[in-house]
């Protein structure tokens, strides 16, 4: 298994700042995913399945920070 | 915007910053503004809305404490009291400071629908959007697939060291 992390930013549309790990893993596919204040977002915005975000950079590569819009769902 | 009668009596401890604190502890940072001696809160203050599930013709009262720090309380249109909900730690919002100065813009246009945050377009010039899975709101993690992570984190260069 090839695991790495680094640490992100999200900033969501409320102009607030959550500080975010990105764990990688390999079982049962490729993947990665975001831990951190992840669960503090879900909490504060009330997301829940099936809400759509959407989530941007200003240009490919080496992003640390990523926004991030809830759309309603 | 705040009411001109607190402006009026506190404008001259107003600072760029303000920190909203509800019954529970819960914290918000919110950014000030100040447009021809009125003050406003900006970025951050929409974080409000889901937080307490409010929408139009809600009541939030503001107890000023001091050094920017306000206790508040919230009525829906009704005035039935809002009870703030509780998180062990308290939540606390804290905005992105990225490209915020730390002193009022004295530019700033009338037109106060323009003070309200959001995100610059040119934050999106790539994006995607992912519809939330039970895992992704129940477990703490929101789970990427690595062909976007790879546009979005890493060069090509770095992917191809983690051997992904």
């Amino acid at each position: 298994m090839d695991i790495r992390t680094t640490s992100i930013k999200l900033v969501d549309d409320c102009g607030n700042g959550w500080d975010c790990v990105l764990i990688f893993g390999s079982t049962p596919y490729q993947h990665a995913m975001s831990g951190g204040q992840w669960k503090r977002i879900v909490d504060a915005r009330r997301l829940h399945e099936w809400v759509q975000v959407r989530l941007g950079v200003p240009m490919a590569g080496e992003n640390d920070t990523i926004y991030l819009i809830v759309i309603a769902g | 915007m705040l009411p001109n009668m607190f402006t009026n009596d506190f404008g001259d401890q107003v600072q760029r910053f303000a920190t909203l604190i509800d019954a529970k502890s819960n914290q918000f940072e919110v950014l000030v503004e100040r447009i021809d001696g009125s003050v406003f809160f900006s970025k951050g203050w929409k974080s409000l809305r889901d937080f307490y599930g409010i929408s139009l013709g809600a009541w939030v009262s503001h107890i000023f404490m001091d050094q920017m720090k306000f206790v508040i309380k919230l009525k829906d249109r009704f005035g039935k009291v809002i009870k703030p909900p509780v998180f062990d730690p308290p939540m606390h919002f804290m905005i992105d400071k990225t490209n915020v100065e730390k002193t009022f813009d004295p530019n700033l246009p009338a037109f106060t629908p323009l003070i309200s945050y959001h995100h610059d377009v040119n934050n999106f010039q790539i994006e995607f959007v992912t519809k939330l899975t039970e895992f992704d709101v129940a477990k703490g993690f929101l789970v990427w697939k690595m062909f976007f992570v790879s546009i979005f984190i890493f060069t090509s260069a770095c992917l191809f060291l983690l051997g992904c």
